[in-house]
């Protein structure tokens, strides 16, 4: 039980990595390209631990994802920003990206939540590894983004039948009026309706 | 081997006389007597109930209850109805399914939130066929329309076919023709709010011609269909469905002939201009279940109002304090009340539509015999649970959750209220109370402890304020036998104590709590029997109600429960469920005391 080696995710970490620097190239990003040191504004409260505490994980499983709770990451991202800023942790690593829009955001996360989808690799000495891919934080305000879930903040959630209601309540209302001023905008776990509008994403206070 | 000179019974007497003792506790009682009666009981009970199906396996229950004429099992955690578990968790029926003939005198089946695939319902519709009468699938997976064509052909003497809140694989609607044409005598049919929308209405109005129909739950149910069905299932008591794609003109429909009996009803899709369809009946009515309606609070009240017999209604809190009031002065029977939670976004539901202390002080003064109660609550006092404790003596089921919309809640900690509340429900045996943060002081969470002598389900949300709080509950609880957590701000090693601690605790399951970087502070809840499992942190999109969807990485889960047959053996294959046994904890301190 005493295997510290990350090499399952890593991987998965690297390839989405690739990924994204060749989605910005087409994107004809701009930005800088920093290995700065954490950025004050969204540095969980333990950071000097991030190593330590990662190699404690790798020791038991289970705790992945642990020992991030008791950071202020802020919720919601200061309003008004300038240039609005990506910080991806990995692993004593920090990259800052800048300029970097809410859409962007929202269609990286949306690709970095594809690769890790995949179940979670298993490393050389056949430990299994628990989740310990980084939560990508930002300050952008913006849905759609990653959280870290602080113990005391679960959201109330959901019985997944009413959700379902839900879902299929807009799309009857949509289908009856699509251009009513209170469309929501499209879900996106229902199957795509043409019909629908989406509406300008606001903020919405995480 | 008979021992002869007995002053007590004759055995026959044992016999007749246990066969009226269907409770079963007082069977496990009466079971622990001496090891004659232990016998009889085995030989005759008739019912087993597995409330959690790692606990034993079908073996074991074969042996010991061999003549049972029902059975149900629940597997995936109650998290499960919230998306909280992943899908492969487990909770698969097919061990239980493959040893269903051995039982000769098998009949009933019913299974919640369990894992059915389609060879599973194959293999039923062979081993038992026409011995099947009853069929339950409760917010279960795994399975296709496929499956249900064996079921449909085979067993023919199936009375009742509940499929609800099931999540299947929709290829056609055969296996409802087939279901159709084999079977007279069903009586009860259900397969509400699990997405079936392709069978053919025909063979819906062929059923309720041809069989004896006493329950009927579908899917889509338009209002001409629901008129030629209301026609022809005269011994209608309950319906479910509705869909209502068509604008609908009450005039066109002057009156719809309702079956005499029905007194159930569960209208998906209701609306205004609908729900004046259904005034003639409402005075009939027991059961009102508008969770999934269209009306806002307005609608809700004129309905309610009609209906001065209910005993059973479901809502979402759109019904509003308004709406309770309504309740409160109509439905003077009311047994049961849920309100569900309605929808966040703008414009989707009616901003009247919340619940608060006002409402619920106003329901407490008309409803006394309220024996089960669930909401959620956008405020609350300590006056409305003190209310509650001194009104509704009859509670024996209380679920509160503050929602987390509003800043600001009129009146926290709840700590008197609650305590009022549990002194007052000397009934309760189910309790849940799901705050936020500084809802309940550690002092608060010693009162539940103290005075909820017998209650056997807690959930408990973001409760207390430390370690204190959890281990001073967990010297009361006497009854406790099934605890829920979540978002308590607990440490691991004080969750173990506690649970070591509750001395009737048999199952216990928290998301959210302060973890040890190995996981092994839950030691001082290793023991024998006891199995520990873990599903480590993980990621869920959700969807905050706007359609915004937010990703979020979920805390790891503890679930622990006692088991008769050691760790089970179907964990998932990608690690999202890890088993801890006493066999880790012990390597863990070799371990550490070497290192």
């Amino acid at each position: 039980m005493s295997s510290p080696a990350m090499m399952g995710p890593k991987s998965n970490f690297n390839k989405t990595c690739n990924l994204f620097s060749q989605y910005l190239k087409e994107m004809r990003f701009s930005g800088d390209l920093n290995l700065a040191s954490p950025d004050a504004n969204v540095e969980p409260k333990g950071a000097p631990n991030v190593d330590s505490a990662m190699s404690t994980m790798n020791l038991f499983p289970l705790s992945s994802g642990v020992g991030f709770y008791d950071e202020t990451i802020p919720k919601s991202a200061p309003a008004g920003t300038a240039s609005p800023q990506m910080t991806i942790f990995y692993n004593g690593q920090v990259i800052v990206y800048n300029d970097v829009s809410a859409a962007k955001v929202k269609e990286i996360i949306e690709l970095a939540s594809k690769g890790s989808a995949v179940s979670n690799a298993v490393d050389v000495a056949g430990q299994p590894m628990g989740l310990a891919l980084p939560v990508v934080g930002s300050n952008v305000s913006a849905p759609g983004l990653t959280n870290r879930m602080k113990v005391s903040d679960l959201p109330i959630v959901r019985k997944a039948s009413l959700q379902r209601f839900f879902e299929k309540r807009k799309d009857r209302l949509s289908a009856k009026a699509p251009y009513t001023l209170n469309n929501p905008a499209a879900d996106h776990k229902s199957k795509p309706n043409p019909e629908q509008s989406k509406s300008a994403a606001s903020p919405w206070p995480v | 081997m008979e021992r002869e000179s007995r002053r007590g019974m004759p055995d026959v007497i044992v016999e007749c006389v246990i066969t009226y003792v269907t409770d079963a506790r007082d069977r496990a009682a009466i079971s622990l007597v001496c090891r004659r009666w232990y016998e009889v009981d085995a030989l005759t009970r008739r019912h087993a109930t597995i409330a959690f199906c790692y606990t034993a396996t079908p073996e074991r229950l074969l042996t010991r209850f061999r003549n049972i004429e029902g059975l149900k099992l629940k597997g995936k955690p109650r998290a499960a109805m919230f998306n909280l578990i992943p899908e492969n968790w487990g909770g698969y029926v097919t061990p239980w399914i493959g040893i269903s003939d051995l039982f000769p005198r098998l009949r009933s089946l019913h299974f919640r939130r369990m894992i059915v695939a389609d060879a599973d319902l194959a293999m039923l519709a062979n081993l038992k066929g026409r011995l099947l009468e009853l069929l339950t699938l409760e917010k279960c997976s795994g399975y296709s329309t496929d499956g249900l064509l064996h079921v449909g052909r085979n067993c023919r003497n199936l009375r009742s076919l509940i499929m609800e809140d099931c999540s299947i694989n929709e290829l056609n609607g055969d296996w409802l023709h087939e279901l159709a044409i084999n079977n007279t005598v069903l009586e009860t049919l259900n397969f509400y709010m699990s997405d079936l929308e392709k069978i053919n209405v025909n063979d819906l109005e062929l059923i309720a011609r041809t069989c004896p129909l006493v329950s009927l739950k579908v899917c889509d149910c338009e209002i001409p269909n629901l008129i030629t069905i209301f026609q022809s299932a005269t011994k209608l008591e309950e319906f479910g469905g509705g869909s209502f794609k068509e604008p609908v003109d009450p005039e066109f429909y002057p009156s719809i002939t309702f079956p005499a009996r029905l007194r159930s009803l569960c209208i998906t899709y209701l609306g205004r201009d609908e729900m004046q369809l259904f005034f003639p009946v409402g005075h009939l009515l027991k059961k009102l279940d508008l969770v999934y309606a269209l009306l806002d609070t307005e609608d809700h009240c004129t309905l309610i109002r009609k209906c001065p017999n209910l005993e059973v209604l479901e809502a979402r809190n759109v019904l509003g304090d308004k709406g309770l009031d309504i309740v409160s002065q109509t439905c003077k029977k009311l047994k049961r009340l849920r309100i569900e939670r309605g929808a966040d976004e703008q414009g989707m539901e009616d901003i009247e539509g919340v619940i608060t202390q006002r409402g619920l002080i106003s329901l407490s003064l008309g409803c006394h015999d309220l024996q089960y109660f669930a909401f959620y609550a956008s405020d609350i006092t300590n006056e409305a649970l003190e209310s509650i404790g001194a009104n509704m003596k009859n509670l024996s089921d209380f679920r509160l959750v503050l929602l987390d919309r509003e800043e600001k809640i009129t009146d926290l900690p709840l700590d008197k209220g609650v305590r009022a509340l549990l002194i007052g429900c000397q009934n309760l045996k189910r309790f849940a109370f799901y705050l936020r943060s500084g809802g309940l002081t550690d002092l608060g969470l010693s009162y539940i402890g103290q005075y909820s002598q017998h209650v056997t389900w807690m959930l408990l949300g973001y409760v207390g304020q430390s370690d204190e709080g959890i281990l001073a509950f967990s010297r009361g609880c006497p009854s406790l036998e099934k605890l829920e957590m979540r978002g308590c701000l607990f440490s691991e090693r004080a969750i173990a104590q506690a649970a070591a601690q509750l001395k009737s605790l048999k199952y216990l399951w928290v998301q959210g709590y302060k973890p040890s970087p190995t996981g092994f502070d839950l030691s001082p809840m290793a023991r024998p029997f006891w199995n520990i499992e873990l599903i480590p942190a993980r990621r869920e999109s959700l969807d905050d109600g706007t359609g915004q969807i937010t990703l979020f990485e979920y805390p790891a889960h503890i679930l622990a429960y006692y088991s008769l047959v050691g760790r089970r053996t179907d964990f998932p294959g990608d690690n999202s469920v890890i088993p801890l046994t006493l066999q880790d904890f012990w390597d863990h301190c070799v371990h550490t005391s070497i290192s």
